[in-house]
């Protein structure tokens, strides 16, 4: 497989296989479907892929799999779409890119937001998937180096990195990450099976998860603040948006490297098993702006804003799918259905199944380039149509919006239970931006808070209640020291109104 | 050349065929089955629903999947079957669901387990699987003992014996608190004699993470279901060392617990449940349905592809059973005390939440302090540019939210159809639409527009 001869007849033979036009038409499907459950609030991928599971059986596998694909790369990309448009993100790892995606929207540059988010997504898939099929096995094994010690170091440095994303006053924003971190631990606990902070409402017993809080936070809490007053529905330039899509040579350049720092945070973050397309968005995002010469103007409507977290989203969906084939280990909820679907096709992913189905492995790989293709061929006509939707008027966007977020919390578990979560996050959401604080945070509080603390806890488990297991692995040590270099960094440029840090965060983007 | 010929027919007849997968898949509709014996008097007029506890992907999805696969192909029952997922806390979410919301329906199955009984007793749930109407036990499946491939250990006794000598040197790694992997190494821990505080058992959201810990080394040994860790012994990472059988029937290398002097055979068994107040007759025609779906060779072969243990007992026999097992586990969740085990001594549940809450003050105290001394508050809203947004008032939240809680009442009571038109008019209202007569139609379309997307395209069932 490492054979780079081979690699290319394979990757050819793929190509033929995957390439019929019935397959096509699967990728069609796929994508376009894929990208409609990114849009829909609380309906994701790995929802769209099941509910397919059942058709599939009497189809060919390879069918299968490239309209999974697509589903997975379409959804990656459909969340951006309402982000960009009416602030509402359609899926959790779309959340970051309402920063900047909405004010350039509001900017009357909607259709460049797309073009930047589509570009990006197409980048990022793409060349998730060449290094899927280049270097699965090798990547495999450095994402085993990790263990609880490790990711916790790397939980708490994303943390650290992301929490100051927002141009918010840095007590508040520390505020809101511990309220987020307090919200994501209502529930059972994973060690003990003890239930925390439920109150006796069993409801609350599976906790808050990033799905319901992505949908509360910011769609439920975005119609809120309109419903309640706050807003500005009469801006000309926003309703004329879409008409342009457009970037001026900087721009271009611009773009360009946030897909390309984007592509790779967002790869690897894919690969190790349980972070997912959230956590590698607001990465690249917080990255993105600590490298930036102009820190200032992120969430004021510029392009790497979105093109970074739209780039790392999409990696991060072909990084998953490298610990899916190689170890036959899904990495996120999509793969984990996935999985299913192979062992419904009487296969088994792991290091045999290149050996024992190397052509259908092939013909998934050649499909996920030829899905990516079509993401772009299929999405880019219909920016002009999207961006149609800002002359609605806001109260039909936002009567839609929250429908489409109710019947989105309530498909995950037919509990009315969770759409009272969702509408209470949404609440909470309002009241925070009212005094002026960040709501980024507190996504990623509930998203990152329970990793950072099983991992500590699972650390303390193995070494025997001893802490110095957190600093003594080298790799743990150094993502360690890089949280801490960002926290003083922080609150030094909080205090002087500078922006520095620069240095730690070239050592992550490495 | 006539080769030739048939061999474009056949591949026509196979496009055509996959086009129809196509078409369907496009609307997401079951062709319907034929109709099925009825013997019993009673047969399904709906499509049925099996609904798997837990989130897509895992055992008990993949056995809703299957059955769902072995019925459809036999053609068992003249409806459509679905499979649906219901997670959310060790599957006691979708239990008290089956028992309150689905009572007497009998087009509603749901998958259960060892796992989720062991979840209702421990979160004190007000329903066990015998508050509904048990159908079948339809699998089970042996816990196996697995180390990393470079591992010193090179046989089950020598693991045991450290384990006995310094359990807590001894890391397992497996899936969540209280399932069938804790459980399994809590009993072998009794049985040896070894107190269950010592268990230095490391909790994994699921058995693909618990999976990745071992490979990498990250801790000592790993337990999981044989079906799931023999695919990655073939990787050569991990080795297998024991199996919680009875005897080598499965896999004549391993040795089993017994084999090692430990005296414990444990099986993690899946089967089906119906919801409770079910007339004999449904009762009859649900058992007799799934009877025969576990004979037929869809499902034969998926047991065998899984490695699973055909452990089929059906009916009254069934609820025997699952009152033993469930009297044996309460005993074992009553030795390990959860909140002692599988913690080293300095951190318990509530460690990290009175860290948590005290940042909390010290950052809130940050920006009170300002506030109080200033007595004013002149921050500009640095995040959203558009300086010209208007504020939200009090008053109009209040009426949002009483809006949304309104809402929800109407949306249980009455349903979304009914619930949907009046909540968009009224939110249309609250964010300053004048247009009467177009709200009032957009409302009505709305709903009827994302009834049908939702229902029948995605069927995603609305409330």
């Amino acid at each position: 497989m490492s054979d780079p001869s081979s690699i290319l007849s394979n990757i050819i033979a793929g190509f033929a296989t995957a390439g019929t036009p019935e397959n096509l038409m699967f990728g069609i499907f796929g994508v376009v479907l894929g990208t409609a459950v990114g849009i829909l609030p609380g309906l994701g991928p790995a929802v769209a892929i099941s509910l397919l599971l059942p058709l599939t059986f009497g189809l060919d596998p390879t069918s299968a799999f490239i309209m999974f694909g697509g589903i997975y790369y379409g959804a990656m990309y459909g969340g951006a779409t309402t982000a960009i448009l009416v602030n509402t993100p359609g899926s959790a790892s779309a959340a970051v890119t309402t920063f900047d995606g909405h004010p350039l929207a509001k900017k009357g540059r909607a259709g460049t937001a797309l073009l930047t988010a589509i570009i990006g997504s197409f980048i990022g898939g793409t060349f998730a998937t060449l290094m899927l099929m280049l270097m699965a096995p090798t990547l495999v094994e450095v994402a085993l180096k990790f263990g609880p010690p490790e990711y916790f170091a790397l939980m708490l440095l994303a943390l650290v990195l992301v929490a100051s994303v927002g141009n918010d006053k840095f007590s508040k924003a520390v505020f809101a990450t511990l309220l987020g971190i307090g919200i994501g631990m209502i529930g059972i606990d994973l060690q003990t099976g003890v239930v925390r902070f439920s109150f006796g409402v069993p409801e609350l017993y599976s906790g808050v998860n990033v799905v319901l809080a992505a949908i509360g936070l910011f769609a439920v809490g975005e119609a809120f603040w309109i419903s309640s007053g706050g807003g500005n529905s009469d801006d000309k330039n926003f309703t004329e948006s879409g008409k342009r899509m457009s970037m001026n040579h900087a721009e271009w350049v611009r773009s360009g490297w946030a897909w390309t720092r984007g592509t790779v945070i967002g790869f690897f973050v894919g690969v190790l098993p349980g972070s997912g397309g959230t956590l590698a968005s607001f990465m690249a995002y917080g990255v993105e702006k600590k490298l930036s010469k102009h820190p200032e103007k992120f969430g004021s409507g510029i392009v790497e804003g979105v093109a970074a977290p739209e780039a790392s989203n999409n990696a991060a969906a072909g990084g998953s799918m490298v610990p899916l084939l190689a170890l036959g280990i899904p990495g996120s909820a999509t793969t984990a259905v996935m999985l299913v679907a192979f062992q419904m096709y009487g296969l088994q992913p792991g290091p045999l199944l290149f050996e024992n189905s190397g052509d259908l492995v092939w013909a998934l790989i050649a499909s996920l380039y030829i899905t990516n293709v079509l993401l772009v061929i299929l999405n880019l006509p219909l920016v002009g149509v999207w961006a149609k939707l800002l002359e609605l008027p806001p109260a039909l966007i936002y009567s839609a919006v929250l429908v489409f977020s109710t019947l989105g919390a309530y498909s995950l578990k037919g509990s009315l239970g969770d759409v009272g979560i969702v509408y209470v996050l949404g609440l909470l959401a309002v009241i925070l931006r009212k005094f002026q604080f960040p709501i980024a945070p507190v996504l990623l509080g509930i998203l990152l808070g329970p990793l950072i603390e099983q991992e500590f806890r699972r650390s303390l488990s193995i070494s025997g209640g001893d802490f110095s297991i957190l600093v003594t692995r080298p790799l743990a040590a150094v993502f360690l020291l890089i949280a801490l270099a960002s926290i003083v960094g922080s609150i030094f440029s909080s205090k002087t109104g500078l922006r520095v840090s620069k240095k730690p965060a070239t050592v992550v983007a490495d | 050349m006539k080769l030739q010929n048939h061999t474009s027919i056949f591949s026509a007849l196979k496009a055509i065929q996959h086009a129809w997968v196509l078409i369907s898949a496009i609307f997401l509709l079951t062709p319907q089955m034929s109709l099925a014996s009825d013997s019993t008097g009673w047969i399904p007029k709906k499509s049925v629903t099996i609904i798997a506890p837990s989130n897509p992907g895992g055992g008990w999805d993949q056995t809703a999947r299957f059955i769902q696969r072995a019925v459809q192909a036999e053609n068992l029952i003249p409806t459509s079957v679905e499979v649906i997922n219901r997670g959310g806390a060790g599957g006691t979410i979708a239990l008290s669901e089956l028992v309150e919301r689905y009572k007497g329906n009998p087009h509603k199955l749901m998958i259960c387990g060892f796992g989720l009984s062991s979840a209702a007793l421990m979160q004190e749930s007000e329903y066990s699987l015998l508050s509904a109407t048990p159908i079948a036990r339809l699998t089970g499946e042996y816990q196996s003992i697995a180390v990393p491939a470079n591992s010193k250990y090179q046989t089950l006794e020598q693991l045991l014996t450290d384990f006995a000598k310094n359990p807590a040197a001894i890391s397992w790694a497996g899936g969540s608190a209280g399932g069938s992997d804790q459980i399994f190494i809590v009993q072998t821990a009794m049985a040896m004699g070894i107190p269950t505080k010592h268990v230095n058992y490391v909790a994994f959201t699921g058995g693909g993470e618990a999976a990745a810990a071992l490979m990498g080394e990250q801790v000592t040994a790993g337990i999981s279901g044989y079906s799931e860790f023999e695919p990655l012994v073939q990787s050569g990472r991990i080795r297998l060392l024991g199996i919680s059988a009875e005897d080598r029937r499965l896999d004549e290398n391993l040795p089993t617990l017994k084999d090692a002097g430990v005296d414990i055979v444990f099986q993690n068994w899946r089967g089906l449940v119906a919801p409770p107040g079910l007339t004999p007759k449904e009762r009859a025609f649900l058992i007799e349905t799934v009877t025969k779906a576990t004979t037929s060779q869809s499902w034969q072969e998926a047991l065998a592809r899984n490695n699973w243990q055909d452990s089929f007992l059906a009916g009254d026999e069934f609820a025997e059973f699952i009152d033993t097992d469930r009297i044996k586990t309460r005993a074992v969740l009553a030795g390990m005390g959860l909140e002692n085990s599988a913690e080293s001594a300095s951190i318990g549940p509530y460690f990290f939440s009175k860290i948590i809450g005290f940042a909390m003050l010290i950052s809130a105290a940050f920006f009170t302090w300002p506030a109080i001394q200033a007595r004013s508050v002149t921050n500009i809203r640095l995040n959203n540019p558009t300086k010209t947004d208007n504020e939200p008032t009090f008053p109009r939240l209040a009426i949002t939210g009483l809006a949304f809680i309104i809402y929800i009442f109407v949306l249980h009571f009455s349903g979304f159809l009914i619930a949907t038109p009046i909540f968009i008019f009224a939110m249309s209202r609250l964010i300053g639409s004048k247009a009467w007569v177009r709200d009032l139609i957009v409302a009505f379309c709305l709903t009827g527009a994302i009834y049908v997307i939702f229902e029948y395209l995605l069927k995603v069932s609305v409330p």
